[in-house]
């Protein structure tokens, strides 16, 4: 991929950090390697990236199973965050970490906006 | 010419070894139904197990799955790296496994090594046969994006933990989906 779009994408990602309880986000292949990130320091990105790419894939596959229709989002509530993870077009995922008392309508209402976006600059 | 010499030489040294003959380091004790080299256990089974992992973790991980085969790759890279280079050639170099890495790879059934290069930020390996990209064409046909995970991830760590540096292994031609090789690109993060 082009240095410009990596840009534009991490750009994406350092608006979407502006949205309260936002702290870290990742645009990863739904095959798990990463794209770009806007992470803390101590945290290894391209784990991260394989791990949700996995975590929603599995998902997906658990919605095939049931025959539950297609994925919308994934989210994991935890004891000190919420990790969501939603579709960014075909090939990507944009996965965001907020902390656990973020409200999660409009942390929803942004990351939708930012997807439309990276999918639109991955095309 | 210099490194024709510290090839032919290293490669002596293996070959002194018994790297290369399996027969000299493969012990067999038929009363424990144990085979190892070195003390380590060793289990042959069919490279179309590769295929089954394959379609096995893509059923419960779906598009992600080759994250999952790369992650295995890479960690068997890293125990082959410690339990295997390190512990054959101590003094190991990066000019040493270039060197060695087609006779060892192809002696062990990957496939046959054509080319590998790598220079300060990037390099390339192909390979001819390569086992995965078999077991993949022959169980499921062919494919329509490269399937060689388990090597990607390999070859990451492998050069990775050999340099010191964090490369980014992507494998750009794949015998799978119909190329005539499988061609793997290396750059540094």
């Amino acid at each position: 991929m082009s240095m410009p779009v990596k840009a534009l994408i991490e750009e994406v990602l350092s608006d979407l950090k502006r949205v309260g309880g936002v702290n870290a986000s990742a645009v990863v292949t739904r095959d798990g390697l990463l794209i770009a990130s806007d992470v803390m320091i101590g945290m290894d990105a391209e784990t991260f990236a394989a791990m949700t790419a996995t975590m929603t894939g599995a998902a997906e596959t658990a919605m095939n199973e049931v025959k539950a229709g297609s994925l919308d989002r994934v989210i994991v509530e935890g004891e000190s965050a919420k990790i969501i993870s939603i579709g960014a077009g075909p090939k990507a995922l944009l996965v965001v970490l907020t902390a656990p008392e973020a409200p999660l309508g409009l942390a929803l209402l942004k990351i939708g906006d930012a997807t439309r976006k990276i999918s639109k600059l991955l095309e | 010419m210099a490194i024709d010499k510290l090839k032919a030489k290293l490669i002596k040294q293996m070959l002194e070894k018994g790297f290369y003959d399996i027969k000299k380091v493969l012990e067999i004790d038929e009363k424990k139904g144990k085979i190892s080299i070195k003390g380590e256990r060793m289990l042959i089974t069919s490279s179309l197990g590769f295929a089954n992992l394959h379609g096995s973790v893509e059923k419960i991980a779906g598009k992600a799955a080759p994250a999952i085969i790369r992650a295995y790759g890479g960690s068997c890279a890293k125990r082959d790296f410690i339990g295997v280079w390190k512990a054959w050639l101590p003094d190991i170099k990066v000019e040493t496994v270039l060197s060695l890495f087609s006779a060892i790879y192809s002696t062990v059934g990957w496939g046959k090594v054509a080319d590998i290069s790598l220079s300060k930020d990037e390099g390339r390996v192909i390979f001819k046969n390569c086992f995965e990209a078999d077991a993949v064409l022959k169980t499921y046909g062919k494919k329509d994006g490269p399937q060689c995970h388990f090597v990607t991830g390999y070859l990451e760590v492998l050069f990775s933990e050999m340099t010191g540096k964090d490369w980014q292994v992507t494998e750009t031609k794949c015998e799978a989906k119909g190329d005539e090789l499988c061609e793997f690109q290396i750059i540094l993060k």
